[in-house]
Formats: structure tokens, sequence, C-alpha cells
């Protein structure tokens, strides 16, 4: 749901007097598209929770170096993508899980999310698709759910088009190879 | 081999969300934010007031400790450099020589595009892929060459980007 064009939430929040305002409405436009986007990259709800807050919580500490020539939805996920990658980071410090061993975990955790609810089919996806490496996964889920364009996610990924293209492909190939497996 | 990933796309549409959220969970999430707002300001002040009492006057006298200290080791009569050299047992040829040398970033790169080579076009199998192109929809029966769209350049930008570490963003 998306109805207050983005140009008149940041008018709102450019004013002292209208700011809470203006992020309440920058938060109910663009708090479900984040929530879903980093709910697919950190897994569980009580995690995605954490991250999202804290992403709203650094946009409204950095609302003011937002350029207005740049799209609020792109910095939106830029920070979110950020806020995740670096969840997850801290996750595996913390944890002491091995690098290549993330995935596994996440895709183990996904059993035991009681707010995790799939068919055979949707899960043996999803399984294959934590199969990938974290960026990987990132790419296709951005380009695959969020059908995000390859330009709209260089930006946010600050990565070469070109680039994107190849990890999508290197994507889609493994998660086809891993479904045949699984 | 049957392509299995197509075959479940029949069944599967990217609307289908398998991640569930408690009851009115986007609802009471803008009110959540605002309270750790709110929260976080309060912590922000009392923060404030920490670092001008005590943080500050700690960061003057490591000043300084640190000025006295460059003072102490620059003062004359103490050749630290020429010290730590001959206690490290190196000749100056050896420095010199490992100072000198060169990394040929050339044939790295050079390296690296024939490794990906490996990927040519005709060891691609041809296979069902969504279009890569963002005008057009994603169906699973269109078809990408491999080479058409992806370059070598791509492909060294892809293995580059592949160590991305999150950036700290302003």
């Amino acid at each position: 749901m998306h109805l207050v064009p983005d140009k008149e939430i940041m008018h709102l929040i450019s004013n002292q007097e209208s700011r809470h305002q203006g992020f309440d409405m920058l938060v109910r436009a663009y708090s479900e598209k984040t929530y879903r986007l980093i709910r697919r990259i950190v897994i569980t709800h009580e995690d995605s929770d954490d991250v999202v807050q804290n992403v709203f919580i650094k946009i409204w500490n950095n609302i003011d170096n937002f350029r207005a020539d740049a799209q609020l939805s792109t910095w939106i996920y830029r920070i979110a993508v950020n806020e995740a990658l670096i969840f997850l980071k801290h996750k595996k410090i913390f944890f002491f899980i091995p690098y290549y061993h993330v995935e596994k975990k996440l895709s183990n955790s996904l059993k035991d999310d009681n707010f995790f609810k799939a068919d055979e089919i949707e899960t043996k996806l999803q399984k294959a698709i934590l199969s990938l490496p974290t960026r990987q996964r990132l790419v296709f889920n951005l380009r695959y759910y969020e059908e995000l364009s390859f330009e709209e996610i260089s930006k946010i990924l600050n990565t070469s088009p070109g680039a994107l293209k190849a990890s999508y492909h290197f994507a889609y190939q493994k998660i086809k190879k891993n479904l045949a497996i699984l | 081999m049957p392509d299995d990933f197509s075959e479940n796309q029949q069944k599967l549409t990217r609307d289908c969300i398998p991640f569930k959220v408690p009851e009115n969970y986007f609802e009471d999430l803008p009110h959540h934010i605002q309270e750790r707002i709110k929260t976080s300001c309060k912590t922000a002040t009392k923060k404030n007031l920490c670092v001008k009492y005590f943080l500050y006057p700690a960061v003057a006298a490591a000043a300084v400790a640190a000025l006295l200290l460059v003072f102490w080791i620059n003062k004359p009569g103490t050749d630290t450099k020429n010290a730590v050299l001959s206690s490290l047992n190196l000749s100056e040829k050896s420095i010199t020589a490992y100072l000198e040398e060169e990394v040929d970033e050339n044939s790295l790169i050079d390296m690296c595009s024939d490794s990906v080579t490996i990927c040519s076009a005709e060891e691609i199998p041809d296979i069902s892929l969504p279009a890569y192109d963002d005008e057009a929809p994603q169906s699973p029966g269109t078809a990408i060459t491999f080479d058409s769209t992806i370059k070598n350049n791509d492909i060294i930008d892809y293995l580059v980007s592949e160590n991305f570490e999150p950036e700290t963003y302003q």
C-alpha cells in the first residue's frame, strides 16, 4: 500500500512541525516492502522485525542526507540490504558460524519458524534459494520476487548491471540444479 | 534433465508469500518505530552529557600523552628508525628489492579472463531462463544465449563483486 507520493512525504519531513507525521507516512508506505525484502535475507520473523526497526531508525537519523534527485525507494532498499547483511555478518561472528554454513543454518531455521507457512513445492524452492551464497541469493530475490530491473538493483548494490546479470544467471542455474537434487 | 524450476514456476507465483507475520504487525510497526525513536533520542541526550563530562577530558589527556611520546621518540640523539631496522636484522639491499618489487596487474586481469573463458557459449547448454531484458516480462520459456548478454568484463565484475562487503552509507 503506497498511496502518498514520495515528494509529499519528503515535503512533510522537511518541515520541523510535520516531521513526525511525514515520517509516519514514510514508514506506512514502505514498511511492508522493506520487511519482505529483509525477511528473505534473514529468514526468521524475530530477526526481520529487529532489522526493519533498525532500518527505519537509521532512515530517521539520516533523512537529511537523502538527495532529492535520488529515488526514495532505492535509498530505503539500499539501507535495508546493508542492515540485513550487517546483521547476518554479526550473526556469523556471534554464533561462530563458518561463512559457508550460515545459509544452511538459515535453511534449518525455516522449519522452526512459526511464521513460515508453505507447501512442499514452496519449501523446496526456498531451500534451493537458501543454498545460494548470500550475495547471489540477494540478487535473485531482488530480481525474481521484487521484480526490480538490473539498473535498479545496480543502484542498490552498487554493482554493474552486467555483473548482476551474470550473478542472476549463476543463481538461476544453481537453483535449477538444487531443485533436481532436493 | 527435466526443468524442475520451470515446472514448479507454473505452480508458484511471486505473490505466493510463505513468510507470514503476526496479526496487525504492519499496523503496529510505525508505532513501535516511533517509540524506539523517542527512546533513542533520550539515550542520545544522556550519551552527550557523558561525552561532555568524561570523554572529552579523557581524549585531551590521551592527546597530551601522545604528543609527549612523539617528542620523546624524536628527541635528538635517538635514531628510532635505524634501531628498528637493525633489530629486524634486514640488509638495506633486501629492503630496496622488496620496495621495488611490482605486481603486474595486467597479467592478473589476463589470468582472470582466461579462467572465465571456461564458460564459453559453446559449453553452455541451451536452457530456458527468464528474459534479462528489463522491459520484457520474465517467462520460463524465454531462452537466452549466454554470450549475447554477458560479457567477459561482466563476469570479472561479478567475480570481484562476490567479495562484496556491506558498506556504510551516509
